[in-house]
């Protein structure tokens, strides 16, 4: 099946991460968002977005406010969100997880925490 | 399935992690200037929150648990709860310094882990002074100043600079097709009329479009100057305190675009300058006092865009240069004989000499010395101009003139023999004809006589070990360097043209003594660039017998 990912992360180092770790999968669209503005822009522009990996700090919209507007679209509140977390940030990955996400992975994640975490949201 | 950490990975993240660290020296100097309000420490927590979670990723343990704990201490600066007192500002100051040194060593060739434990230790020192830990509501105060903090680059791509220099390569190639095309186009249309004028109207076309292509990628390639400059008010802060002195940096003209290349290649001499004006330059406060100046010296280091130049200069306030000195240590070492006179203004431009300045010649010619052959070599890798003027007492005053770009230049296509050869139109101060009986024989080598003045004399053809079809009536390129002339034979000019420089595999250019590099002609034929500093070079050490063995 064709997997199509939204990554929201204010740092370019993580992002080519994602796109390292998830060229494992073959059909798979990496959609990518430097903040929570520019991801909801990608979130209107992109048809069918499975999943989203959430950073929370960032510049000009956090994850946590990406995440409340999110939940307020009829449209986005099924999608999926998959927080990664900072270590001593912990208060904001489980107010995140209150307010809707699906799961976390804590920086510095393995390949292989985000592919077990992608595989049970989004089937194998 | 795990994955490497690749080099690509790395770069990226040095990359950025230069631009957290420049946040933070900027935060640290502004803290000590101007005190450290809750807002400046809150703007540096959003880019070390970022490098903490890079570092973690790339598997750099050690980093990242350091800028933790500098995390908590600017944190617990923005709630009050810890004063940045002197000696506080200069552990973090230390702790800076100590981080930028384990990322680079850790990105370097050698991947070393330096230690970073007895500088994390002060810090956890400082956390444990504060008088209350940083509680939740620090949290998302971060959260806000971040947010406003951070600057949006969405709309930004990051593209492997090596991309850049293929593309204007192939740019340049075009430029060359373009100038074979026009002329081909000439030729068809007058032969046949019927197509000629829409011929021509559409290689006019694609030659305007190609032209601003070019334009373009220039335009890609060029950076703000701010990334050299944005270093050295650290620079300046630490070496006046090493030195007991006090000096204020002022910067202009930061935004002042100039190539990639350029801004490589530049901090490197311009750092040797600088040192060279805390350190012999300005004087110690006490001194400063005597003379009537105010205790706190200034450098003044400015950037400016002129024509297809960029001029950068640097002003100190200090003691100046004394030429009466640096006379009487030039005649020491050989560089002037005796009865040869100088000018004040011309007697200072010895300092860049090589062999002028060696470590004992530093401190007694009122202290000028150290490095600056190594700024004339690194001009001269530039194609810039360097130039010093000093008022004794009052301070001195370097020049720096830089073309925009490294990868276009302007040259003179002239013909030795059967090959073509390019020589930068910088360099060249005129051309004549002259004939043999011109030619005067001066210990075993020619010179040549221009107007009043007898110019050393190269024939290329010999140098570079052609046959010479130097006829009895040809022309003589003169260039210069500094203040010093060298003429060369050659059989045709064949006029001025912008060239792409093709850098020449460092296998190759290495024993090439006189070429800088190569174009391409439209023919497709290879056209080598003299380096016209080694051929003063040439002339000098080896009388104008050739050295240059290989073939490009």
């Amino acid at each position: 099946m064709l997997r199509k990912i939204l990554a929201v992360d204010d740092s370019a180092l993580i992002h080519q991460m994602y796109k390292l770790f998830l060229s494992r999968y073959k059909n798979c669209k990496l959609v990518s968002a430097m903040n929570g503005l520019e991801a909801l822009d990608k979130l209107g522009q992109e048809e069918g977005i499975d999943l989203v990996l959430l950073d929370i700090n960032m510049p000009v919209m956090n994850g946590l406010e990406f995440l409340q507007r999110v939940q307020k679209e009829v449209a986005y509140k099924d999608i999926p969100v998959i927080i990664i977390s900072t270590e001593g940030k912990e208060e904001d990955t489980i107010r995140g997880l209150k307010m809707g996400a699906r799961g976390y992975v804590k920086k510095p994640f393995q390949a292989s925490e985000l592919h077990s975490l992608i595989e049970k949201i989004t089937g194998p | 399935m795990e994955f490497e950490v690749s080099a690509e990975l790395v770069s990226i993240y040095l990359e950025d992690a230069r631009e957290q660290l420049a946040v933070l020296d900027d935060v640290l100097l502004r803290s000590e200037r101007e005190g450290a309000t809750p807002e400046l420490m809150a703007s540096v927590l959003g880019p070390l929150h970022t490098l903490k979670g890079n570092s973690g990723m790339i598997g750099l343990v050690a980093v990242k648990d350091f800028v933790h704990r500098l995390e908590e201490v600017f944190a617990r600066c923005r709630d009050g709860v810890l004063a940045l007192e002197r000696d506080a500002l200069d552990q973090l100051f230390e702790a800076a310094t100590a981080l930028r040194d384990a990322i680079e060593a850790a990105c370097g060739p050698g991947r070393e882990q330096k230690d970073l434990a007895a500088s994390q230790a002060a810090l956890a020192a400082l956390v444990a002074r504060s008088s209350a830990p940083a509680g939740p509501r620090a949290a998302t105060a971060a959260a806000g100043a971040e947010a406003a903090a951070g600057p949006a680059r969405s709309s930004m791509v990051r593209v492997d600079f090596s991309k850049l220099d293929h593309l204007l390569n192939l740019v340049g190639e075009l430029i060359i097709y373009r100038t074979k095309l026009s002329e081909l186009a000439r030729q068809v249309a007058e032969v046949l009329p019927g197509v000629g004028p829409e011929l021509l109207e559409a290689v006019h076309r694609v030659s305007g479009a190609s032209t601003q292509l070019q334009e373009t990628i220039m335009d890609v390639r060029m950076l703000p100057i701010r990334h050299v400059f944005e270093r050295f008010p650290r620079l300046v802060r630490d070496l006046a305190r090493q030195q007991g002195k006090s000096v204020e940096l002022v910067l202009q003209g930061e935004d002042t675009r100039v190539d990639k290349a350029v801004i490589d290649e530049l901090g490197e001499p311009l750092v040797h300058l600088i040192r060279n004006a805390v350190d012999h330059g300005i004087e110690a406060p006490a001194v400063r006092k005597l003379r009537g100046k105010s205790e706190t010296g200034t450098l003044l280091l400015s950037a400016a865009q002129e024509s297809n130049q960029v001029v950068i200069t640097l002003i100190d306030d200090g003691a100046g240069i004394d030429a009466a000195s640096v006379r009487k240590k030039a005649y020491e070492r050989g560089l002037l004989q005796a009865g040869e006179t100088l000018s004040d203004r011309e007697a200072i431009q010895l300092i860049f000499t090589e062999g002028f300045s060696t470590a004992s010649a530093v401190t007694d010619v009122s202290g000028r010395g150290v490095g600056l052959d190594v700024v004339v070599r690194s001009m001269e890798r530039l194609n810039a101009l360097i130039e010093a003027e000093t008022i004794p007492g009052a301070g001195t005053k370097f020049t720096l003139q830089l073309p925009l770009t490294l990868a276009i230049i302007s040259v003179l296509m002239v013909d030795v023999g059967a090959d073509v050869y390019a020589l930068p139109s910088g360099a060249v101060v005129e051309t004549l004809r002259y004939a043999k009986r011109d030619l005067v024989r001066m210990n075993g080598r020619d010179t040549l006589r221009v107007r009043d003045r007898i110019v050393p004399f190269v024939h290329l053809a010999e140098l570079f070990g052609r046959a010479g079809a130097e006829g009895d009536d040809t022309y003589a390129v003169i260039v210069g360097r500094g203040e010093k002339r060298l003429g060369l034979s050659v059989d045709r000019l064949r006029g001025q043209q912008d060239v792409v420089i093709k850098a020449l595999d460092p296998v190759v250019s290495n024993p090439v003594v006189g070429i800088a590099g190569a174009t391409i002609l439209g023919d497709g034929r290879v056209v080598l660039i003299l380096d016209v500093a080694s051929l003063f070079e040439s002339r000098r050490t080896r009388g104008g017998k050739s050295r240059v063995a290989a073939e490009a």
